[in-house]
């Protein structure tokens, strides 16, 4: 039976809560007044919004129309599929962003006093300090579809690869404590009380922050004006990171840092960028996103860095992205290739070095198809169930559609973030086994590497490729597992091998060898030093005259910067991701990899 | 800090001080030294002697005109007959003993799978060796190896659309012909490359070889035979000696009707000699893919060389890869010149790099950039008539 309702007793923002926290796979058509035929629909997928269609629009103007919608009639038909969900992540994050708008746009009109929504489609103001610190008071949970996984833990790192030997898994830590959720019932429909669409995703991070006051007012004009001197001095330029340093994760982050530093200690000692040395501060957030945010604020606003570089991870990344963007503070080179980072267009503040999962994965589909003859019908996909494992997935997937398989007779197998479990992925993979010949892992190296070694216990015989998971620790596991483990394992890189030949690479090396004597020539450390040279390359550009819009216009203005790592290096206004590039490696015998030939 | 660190830290001191030597090696205030190793024995020796006329013409016609920067070229050339094994020894030689700054126009595959690791592990410049294949083209590029000319999946691929787009063969008619080791694997790549564009299966491709250095090509032709009746074309990845042997046995058994192609490392000429010498006929037809332009064009960069040629090699005919050995000089030139007084290997890769789009006047500009060391891709097509001649043949 088919829910029908109004907005102006249920306001957008509230049905997508509700889909979100029930996690209903249902399609909801959207009537304005006067209209005979609907208007727009929205296709949840278990509680995410994964396409949006509005009057003529999609996606986020989509988003931004319904958020907005004062009156009207809306219709849910449960269980309908969606046309194509390979745009998941950019809409998670999209209803994320034009809730905070929102919110943001409500409070404006009553600029001392926050907003809050009500069942009747209203706004009422609250008090700020009901926003900043709810952790006493009442606060929604927050929604699925804006917020990272509450429990998101430390562990099995993704989106790069580093030259860090295995780690072990670690018990989960527990959930941070959540905070009561009012709910209402309302004829048949569950509507929450919500503390204001966009303050939810706030309010849930905020209240791990002792200090609430120190948040400034996401509208304020202050930070802004603040900007410009914030962590540049006369004679210095701090720049904050935000990485594991503890947990199962240190290694990365660890490395990360090393890279960062040696390629900063390198810049002083030729005399740092227009008079000014940099500094790095680095601080811990265990790969836990709940206390990115923290991290984040102490950084930013406690060390008054200027940038932030080199942070690790895609879920840490959900937080420590949009915190950026409301400090307008830069956000440059993370560890990660997941999609949120690299929207379409770009988000003014986030800069990546690297190429995106879903360009790495769609290199794999390519190779596969291309060189190693596999029908694209026969392509599997094994994806981690998150953000990380969705960027990557979803580039397979429209690389195999170019090939004609319809996105939804693609076999998608996945496996739980932070656990090497894959046997329920296995059985689905042995129960399709005649039917597929290559399988593209979107994993990190422990379930990569457990997934391989029990298909080839089975007897299995596919072709793998992981996207730039940790080469040594893939490299390891299935080195030891015996003979005949490292056959057809193909790992796709978004940096070259760091013991190559190339001028880049012998500086690089010249660099570690100089300012971090004994640091492994890895590819996370590679990939820090990389990051490194481009944020040097345009702070030097911006000139002494030095700001956060100067350093973007400037870094817009890298067009083709050749540093020898194989590729040119481009940023523009509608390019913020530097390198496009994806080696291909190949694990031998022995556990070192050759490079490989993708195309 | 544990053994393992200081051994490293021995080892980094150790490695800066080869590159600060190696910045005045082979460099002194009237000369700059270059190397060379390639075959001046063997069954490849026409080769090697073919690409040093060339480099030692440019050098000779860049000396004659006051040398770069005020000192004079010299070339040490040593034999490593296209075996490996000695290649190392005469590496050793040039850059330990001889002290060159460092070596131009080194010839093969095999040899530059040797050669290659040792100029990267000293710092040295390996410039310009007469080898398409991919262990010269990592990517990203090896800091100190530049090359000329295009690879051989250029090649292949080039002549592979010739004979599928143009001579309106299928893709499941062309045979392969290789050397079994890194050169031929390397030019059968470029063939499988191109096969899986035109949705055919590499493994299916037939790929019959011979040994290097040898020219013992009966089981390639039996292989051939076996399957003549569904065959129209064989691409040839193979030296001079062999590649003739292979043309005229099969012509002898009656398969005339067969394209025969090869890439540029056969040696042109040399094989051009071989086949006129069996008898009218033998030569016919037969294609040659090439990384320089015909030396005999009335091209400004082909005339410079003619005439450096005949005013330094008196007597030398105009060939291919003395064309290439040239035209790798002038490229080295180039940069020695852009390098200024300051003649080290650091800044000669620098000013390598800043090479972009010079018009030497050979029908394509060349280029260098951190990211790109090799300075053409391009390709030409020649096909030789019954006394050997060379004409120009249209690819595309």
């Amino acid at each position: 039976m088919a829910l029908t309702g109004s907005f102006k007793e249920t306001p957008f923002a509230d049905l997508l809560q509700l889909y979100s926290i029930s996690k209903q796979t249902v399609a909801v058509s959207v009537t304005l007044p006067g209209s005979v035929r609907p208007d727009g629909v929205f296709y949840f997928d278990r509680g995410d919004l994964v396409a949006a269609f509005m009057s003529g629009t999609e996606g986020r103007e989509a988003v931004r129309r319904a958020l907005r919608l004062g009156d009207g009639k809306f219709r849910v038909d449960p269980g309908a599929n969606p046309p194509d969900v390979s745009g998941r992540d950019a809409l998670r994050h999209v209803v994320l962003e034009e809730v905070v708008k929102v919110d943001e746009e409500r409070r404006a009109g009553k600029p001392a006093m926050g907003a809050t929504a009500t069942t009747n489609g209203s706004w009422e103001a609250v008090p700020p300090a009901v926003r900043a610190a709810p952790a006493g008071g009442p606060s929604p949970a927050p929604a699925r579809s804006a917020a990272p996984a509450p429990g998101s833990r430390p562990g099995g790192g993704d989106g790069g690869g580093t030259g860090g030997g295995p780690r072990p898994a670690v018990p989960p830590s527990p959930p941070p404590p959540k905070s009561r959720v009012g709910l209402l019932l309302v004829a048949g429909l569950v509507v929450l009380a919500a503390v204001g669409g966009g303050g939810l995703w706030f309010a849930s991070q905020h209240r791990t922050q002792p200090a609430p006051e120190a948040t400034p007012a996401p509208a304020s004009p202050a930070p802004a004006a603040a900007a410009p001197a914030r962590g540049v001095t006369d004679s210095e330029i701090v720049l904050g990171m935000v990485a594991s340093l503890s947990g199962s994760n240190k290694e990365r982050g660890r490395a990360m840092r090393a890279g960062w530093e040696a390629a900063l200690a390198a810049a002083n000692a030729a005399g740092g960028v227009n008079g000014r040395k940099l500094r790095l501060v680095a601080y811990d957030d265990g790969y836990d996103p709940s206390r990115t945010l923290a991290a984040m604020k102490e950084v930013v606003e406690g060390q008054h860095a200027f940038a932030v570089v080199g942070n690790v991870g895609t879920a840490t990344a959900a937080v420590a992205v949009p915190y950026c963007a409301q400090q307008k503070v830069v956000f440059f080179g993370a560890l990660s290739g997941a999609d949120l980072l690299r929207k379409t267009p770009p988000d003014r503040y986030v800069f990546n070095v690297r190429a995106g999962l879903a360009t790495e994965a769609a290199a794999a589909v390519r190779y596969l198809v291309e060189v190693r003859r596999i029908p694209a019908k026969r392509v599997a996909v094994l994806a981690q169930d998150d953000d990380f494992g969705a960027s990557g997935s979803g580039g397979a997937v429209r690389q195999l559609q170019t090939y004609g398989v319809a996105p939804g007779d693609v076999l998608r197998l996945s496996y739980a973030r932070n656990t090497a479990d894959v046997r329920e992925a296995l059985a689905r993979l042995r129960e399709r086994a005649g039917e597929v010949d290559g399988v593209v892992m979107v994993a990190t190296y422990k379930p990569a590497a457990t997934f391989v070694r029990k298909a080839r216990d089975a007897r299995l015989k596919q072709v793998f490729t992981a996207v730039s998971a940790d080469s040594s620790g893939l490299a390891e596991e299935l080195v030891q597992a015996g003979q005949g483990y490292t056959e057809d394992v193909i790992l796709t890189q978004v940096v070259p091998v760091p013991t190559a030949g190339a001028s880049a690479l012998l500086r690089f090396r010249k660099t570690l060898e100089q300012y971090a004597p004994g640091e492994k020539f890895g590819s996370t450390q590679l990939e820090a030093w990389l990051g490194a040279q481009l944020l040097l390359e345009g702070l030097a550009r911006a000139g002494r005259d030095l700001d956060t819009e100067r350093l973007v216009a400037a870094l817009e203005g890298i067009q083709g910067l050749d540093i020898g790592i194989g590729t040119p290096l481009t940023f523009g206004p509608q390019r913020h991701q530097a390198s496009e590039k994806v080696w291909g490696w190949a694990l031998k015998p022995d556990g070192s990899w050759r490079q490989l030939d993708l195309e | 800090m544990t053994a393992r660190d200081a051994v490293r830290g021995a080892l980094a001191a150790a490695a800066l001080a080869v590159a600060g030597a190696a910045a005045a090696q082979g460099v002194a205030g009237d000369e700059i030294v270059l190397g060379m190793v390639a075959p001046f024995s063997g069954a490849a020796k026409e080769m090697g002697q073919a690409v040093r006329t060339g480099v030692e013409v440019a050098f000779a016609a860049q000396n004659a005109a006051g040398g770069v920067g005020g000192r004079r070229l010299r070339l040490i050339a040593m034999d490593d007959g296209y075996e490996p094994a000695r290649t190392s020894a005469a590496m050793k030689e040039l850059v330990e003993g001889k002290k060159v700054f460092g070596v131009i126009g080194n010839v093969g595959t095999p040899t530059a799978a040797v050669a290659v690791p040792y100029a990267n592990e000293k710092g040295v410049l390996f410039f310009g060796a007469v080898s398409g294949a991919p262990l010269l083209r990592n990517d990203p590029p090896d800091r100190y190896v530049f090359n000329y000319r295009a690879s051989y999946g250029e090649e292949t691929a080039a002549i592979v659309r010739y004979l599928v787009e143009v001579r309106r063969i299928a893709p499941s008619e062309i045979a392969v012909f290789a050397q079994e080791d890194a050169f031929g694997d390397a030019g059968f790549e470029g063939v499988a490359r191109v096969m899986r564009h035109y949705r055919r299966d590499p493994a299916k491709v037939l790929r019959v070889g011979y040994k290097r250095n040898t020219a013992d090509v009966e089981e390639a032709v039996q292989g051939i035979l076996r399957h003549a009746r569904g065959l129209k074309a064989v691409v040839m990845v193979a030296t001079y000696k062999p590649a003739a042997r292979f043309v005229e046995k099969l012509k002898d058994a009656g398969h005339g009707r067969l394209v025969f192609s090869n890439v540029s490392f056969v040696g042109s000429n040399e094989l051009a000699e071989e086949l006129t010498q069996l008898g009218p006929g033998y030569a016919d037809g037969v294609v040659v893919t090439q990384v320089v332009p015909n030396p005999l064009a009335k091209a400004s960069a082909t005339l410079r060389y003619q005439k450096e040629l005949k005013a330094n090699a008196p007597g030398e005919k105009p060939g291919f890869l003395s064309l290439e050995g040239w035209v790798a000089a002038r490229l080295l030139i180039e940069g020695l010149q852009r390098a200024g007084k300051n003649v080290n290997t650091e800044a000669v890769v620098e000013a390598l790099e800043g090479i972009k789009a010079l018009d030497l006047g050979l029908g394509v500009p060349l280029t260098f950039a951190p990211s790109e060391h090799q300075a053409s891709h391009k390709i030409w097509g020649t096909v030789m008539d019954g006394k050997g001649e060379f004409r120009s043949l249209e690819l595309e």
